[in-house]
């Protein structure tokens, strides 16, 4: 389902039973995505005591146009490869958004009691199960019967002029698929399965009249694989030998789901129906049109704190004992905060990658004060957020709800921060840890964390792997495992002194403002933001195909001097947002 | 499985007219046994996967023996399973069998994601986006145990999966797999799981009748729908829509053959489920829900799941105010913290009690209780918290099972793959085979079992 993600493997398929040797780290990092894209390598030496092993590779290209076996890609706009399109079923989000926008507001609370807060890098996505699949159904039969039972709602669905006959009331059906149900589908009906969807209305008709067919029709439509799955069959217009054109209505869902996370708008669809999503120009028109809407401007940062895991910071525990402090409402506080400083930086910032990482504006209230040493009574009562500019903050690396989340229970993890800065900035994916790996160090009075992690350098089978996160990750040592600004830990004056290895940048640097001053001028972090927005935008992992796509977003983001608020209309562009890959011909 | 109960009630429910007897409730207690209609009909066999996460204290689960065989005695030392001693004539511990399938240098996923894919499949994660818990992996990649039971299975439900408090990343969440990367939910709501099961509820029978027409008539048309979509596509694509179609087919089979045979419990008021102090009151809930499933023969086969993997569940109700998973790092020698996990286990095993108290509470159409015909599966993701190892996984087996084991034993292996004890139950249930999952992982049958 989604796309193969890497190629780690560095020996055939190892039998089950000689698998018990411990599966080191084999100090190589692959680019997630594996085989393709501007793929940063780096490779250690597996098991080597204690040395941070050879760096090689291509880190720090931005687009090497260097397919899986290393043939130079030609992108040639004639006959684009747009890559895999996968079949993807709506997210919860979307299907409760498209159900606002189609009906109004229908309280679903009993069939989705709360919004689940999956990532929105949803890259792989489950076939439905039985409990989805009775999700639906209660949803379709309350939706539908709300609809009914809204002499408005109706009006505006399905009208019929009261006391019609069965034939004229029948007319009335069939004006419905013609006409609301192309905003369920996102596509008209063809006459072909008109007669099917007659002969259900006929049924639920001939059960409780008119209404009651309405109703058994909707039931069916948003249980359809048509309403719940974003179908793209494509047209018959190829462009080169490997894409073809979305229909209008593909397109406008694209546009839609992918600006706005929900079903194409009553302007979008009129222009669907005209063939007004034709051309370049036509996209360009919708696109200013939609990211001028308030639902466009969330899109950045939505997948800003996506990036950093804001949805599931509400889940995070913390040790009471060590952090009696971690509340609901801090960790609600931190939200807020991330967002504002999201908000502001798109705003007033520039919205540059730069600016992301190295701002010195931050958002304080009367919660989130203690974290950076404020005063919260200097701060208004009302948990307001005020903007101040803090000598020691380096944009996104220094918000607490990013270092809250990427630290340990009761303590910080220079392991978790250093992975998140190479995987995440620099788009490395390290390898899985081994089994059976040795206990962790217990928190000793006196022994600061660094200390600590002194072992992962002198144990061999933990050297390859963590020389490539700790020293980037000790230099957040500044900061605590709920985020709090700190000069001693565990009784020790922090060493906040790190290093950069394996990529563009290297070097030695200390403290977070440091490290966010070098990655901003790390190219190969401009290519990965490029890479991770691709992601969250299409939904998709990258793949070879992808390259050509990839190379002309990457290179509008580059133009903009790395403007973070370019990325929407960057991906529109490509051909992987454009066009699909023509359908392989079905076995019927 | 022809000759199982709910297949009997079925025919007997058409002879009572169809649709007519659908509303037919039986009067209190709830516990009263899915009866078969007809008099010689064999009892369903069930089974029961159940799961707990972080690893166990192996010197506070297994009986201190060296013995290979040995009767279960349950002394003092085995105080995590001291709770379901009344049972220990009906049950099995096995140490040494091991979850090798996970193992391997090209196996994906963290130390905490690979236990819960390969409990129930043998097998191990796909490649996948997933890092939540240090991954990157997807989802298992084959079909679980319990599903492979389902299959077999002619009841309203193939199977249903529960859980309390399941948080986190993907894969973490999931035991039960109907194929690659197709995971069954552990629902751990029991608000949601109760309207699923008594959708019908409260419904007078004209009422239920037109309901059932008009879903009949929306799957008829769902089935046309997806069978014309399908034929677009191919590969993966067609692959997720047939998916899709045969659970569509299995809703159809719930609406002909599902029947309110049992009265509704009274759920108390909504509460979140994903508060982390109702924990025991959500597995009391669920609990009660699952067996009352397979008491009225919703269905034969279910999971429970104690949290996900990884889980981070505080216990204070019973003095551990700290976070399993965290607490499972814990030394060795740091003696509260093995205190807590002994605890935390404990605990649990007091909820699989309970379990088997209904079952065996429950006497079915033989006059054998409920649980000589069940087989309760205890198992967990990791055999020990901070070594993340996957040896000596804490394996208990509950029930007669059909009489298919010989119940009452602690047996000790010598490092053999899990994947041989998943193929001796699906042949306990019936299911010829010689392999099951991995089948570089399977070395047949689990020796000295029968």
């Amino acid at each position: 389902m989604s796309a193969p993600r890497r190629a780690l493997t560095r020996s055939p398929w190892a039998g089950c039973m000689i698998g018990l040797a411990v599966a080191g780290c084999t100090g190589v990092v692959s680019s997630p995505g594996g085989q393709n894209t501007g793929g940063a390598s780096v490779t250690g030496s597996a098991g080597s005591t204690g040395a941070t092993g050879a760096t090689s590779g291509s880190a720090g290209s931005t687009m090497t146009s260097t397919g899986a076996a290393g043939a130079a890609t030609t992108c040639n706009a004639a006959a684009p490869d747009p890559g895999d399109a996968p079949l993807t079923r709506l997210t919860q989000g979307q299907y409760l958004n498209t159900i606002n926008d189609l009906f109004g507001k229908i309280d679903l609370t009993s069939v989705y009691p709360a919004t689940s807060a999956a990532s929105q890098f949803g890259l792989a996505q489950a076939d439905v199960d039985g409990a989805d699949l009775t999700n639906y159904e209660r949803a379709a039969e309350a939706v539908s019967a709300a609809v009914v039972a809204n002499t408005s709602t109706m009006a505006q669905v399905a009208p019929c002029a009261a006391g019609a006959t069965t034939a004229a009331a029948r007319t009335c059906a069939s004006q419905f698929l013609q006409g609301f149900a192309t905003r369920i589908y996102r596509a008209p009906i063809a006459a072909a399965d008109m007669d099917r969807h007659l002969a259900l209305y006929d049924a639920g008709a001939a059960n409780g009249g008119y209404t009651h067919g309405i109703q058994l029709l909707l039931e069916a439509m948003l249980q359809s694989s048509r309403f719940l799955y974003r179908v793209e069959l494509g047209t018959a217009t190829a462009v080169g030998p490997t894409a073809v054109k979305l229909s209008d209505y593909e397109l406008a869902s694209r546009l839609s789901y992918g600006l706005w996370n929900t079903t194409p708008d009553v302007t979008l669809n009129t222009a669907a129906a005209a063939g007004k999503l034709e051309t370049s120009a036509d996209v360009s028109a919708q696109l200013q049109r939609m990211l001028q809407d308030p639902r466009g401007a969330t899109m950045v940062p939505q997948f800003l704190g996506s990036w950093i895991a804001l949805p599931q910071l509400a889940g995070v525990a913390k040790d009471s004992a060590t952090y009696p402090q971690w509340t609901p409402a801090l960790q609600t506080a931190m939200v807020t905060q991330a967002q504002s400083f999201f908000t502001d930086l798109l705003a007033n910032q520039g919205g540059t990658l730069k600016a992301l990482l190295t701002s010195k504006t931050v958002f304080t209230n009367n919660a989130t004060a203690a974290l950076s040493g404020a005063s919260a009574s200097a701060l208004p009562s009302d948990g307001s957020f005020q903007s101040s500019q803090n000598p020691n903050a380096a944009g996104l690396l220094t918000l607490p709800a990013f270092l809250a989340t990427q630290a340990k229970a009761d303590q910080s993890s220079p392991i978790y921060r250093g992975k998140f800065v190479r995987e995440q900035f620099f788009c490395q994916e390290l390898p899985s840890p081994p089994a059976n790996i040795p206990p962790a160090p217990v928190i000793t009075p006196g022994v600061s964390t660094r200390e600590r992690l002194t072992e992962h350098e002198v144990a061999a089978s933990c050297a390859a792997c963590h020389a490539l996160m700790d020293p980037i990750g000790l230099g957040f040592e500044n900061y605590d495992g709920i985020g709090a600004y700190r000069t001693v830990d565990n009784g020790k004056p922090v060493d906040a002194s790190g290093m950069l290895a394996g990529t563009d940048v290297d070097g030695t640097f200390t403290g977070v403002a440091q490290l966010g001053a070098l990655i901003a001028n790390s190219a190969t972090a401009e290519s990965c933001v490029g890479t991770q927005w691709f992601r969250y935008a299409m939904g998709r992992a990258e793949q070879v195909a992808d390259t050509c796509s990839l190379q002309q977003m990457k290179t509008t983001f580059h133009a903009s001097g790395a403007d973070l608020r370019t990325l929407p209309a960057a991906i529109v562009q490509t051909p992987a947002f454009m066009y699909r890959r023509p359908l392989a011909q079905g076995s019927n | 499985m022809s000759d199982t109960d709910s297949r009997t009630k079925f025919t007997r429910r058409r002879l009572l007219g169809g649709l007519g007897a659908m509303t037919v409730a039986l009067t209190a207690p709830i516990w009263k046994p899915a009866t078969s209609f007809g008099a010689a009909a064999k009892p369903a066999k069930r089974f029961i996967g159940v799961f707990s996460a972080n690893g166990t204290i192996g010197s506070a689960f297994f009986p201190n023996t060296t013995a290979a065989d040995s009767p279960l005695t349950l002394g003092p030392e085995c105080r995590i399973l001291a709770p379901l001693a009344a049972y220990k004539s009906q049950m099995l511990v096995l140490h040494g069998v091991d979850m090798t399938s996970t193992i391997g240098a090209n196996k994906p996923g963290g130390p905490h994601m690979k236990g819960p894919g390969a409990m129930l499949t043998g097998g191990s994660l796909l490649p996948g986006p997933f890092t939540g818990s240090e991954g990157p992996a997807g989802y298992a990649d084959r079909i679980s145990l319990d599903q492979v039971i389902a299959n077999t299975q002619k009841t309203q439900f193939p199977s249903l999966e529960f859980g309390v408090r399941m948080q986190g990343q993907e894969p973490l969440k999931y035991i039960s797999y109907r194929g690659a990367s197709m995971p069954n939910a552990a629902v751990d709501d029991p608000w949601q799981i109760f309207s699923r099961i008594f959708a019908n509820a409260g419904m007078s029978q004209a009422q239920l009748q037109k309901t059932i027409a008009d879903r009949k008539s929306v799957l008829d048309f769902l089935k046309d729908d997806i069978t014309r979509l399908e034929s677009r596509f191919t590969g993966a694509d067609r692959a997720r829509l047939d998916a899709h179609l045969t659970g569509i087919q299995d809703i159809e089979t719930q609406l002909a053959t599902g029947a309110a045979t049992c009265t509704a419990p009274t759920l108390p008021a909504r509460t979140d489920p994903e508060d982390m102090d109702s924990f025991p009151m959500m597995a009391s809930l669920q609990i009660n829900l699952m067996t009352l499933a397979l008491t009225c023969g919703m269905t034969n086969v279910a999971t429970f799941m104690f949290a996900n993997a990884d889980s981070w569940q505080w216990y204070p109700w019973i003095g551990v105010n700290e976070e399993h998973h965290a607490t499972s790092h814990a030394d060795d020698t740091d003696m509260a913290a093995q205190e807590a996990l002994t605890q935390i286990n404990i605990w649990t095993a007091q909820q699989i009690t309970t379990m088997l108290d209904k079952l065996a509470a429950v006497t079915d159409s033989d006059g054998s209780t409920m649980l000589d015909n069940s087989l309760l599966l205890w198992g967990n993701e990791l055999g020990k918290g901070n070594t993340h190892t996957y040896q000596n996984i804490p394996w208990m087996l509950a029930g007669g099972g059909g009489g298919q084991f010989r119940m009452g034993r602690f047996l000790q292996y010598p490092s053999v793959p899990h994947n041989n004890m998943l193929l001796s139950i699906q042949n306990a249930f019936g299911i010829p085979g010689t392999t099951f999952g991995d089948p570089t992982c399977c070395t047949g049958p689990l020796s000295n079992l029968t």
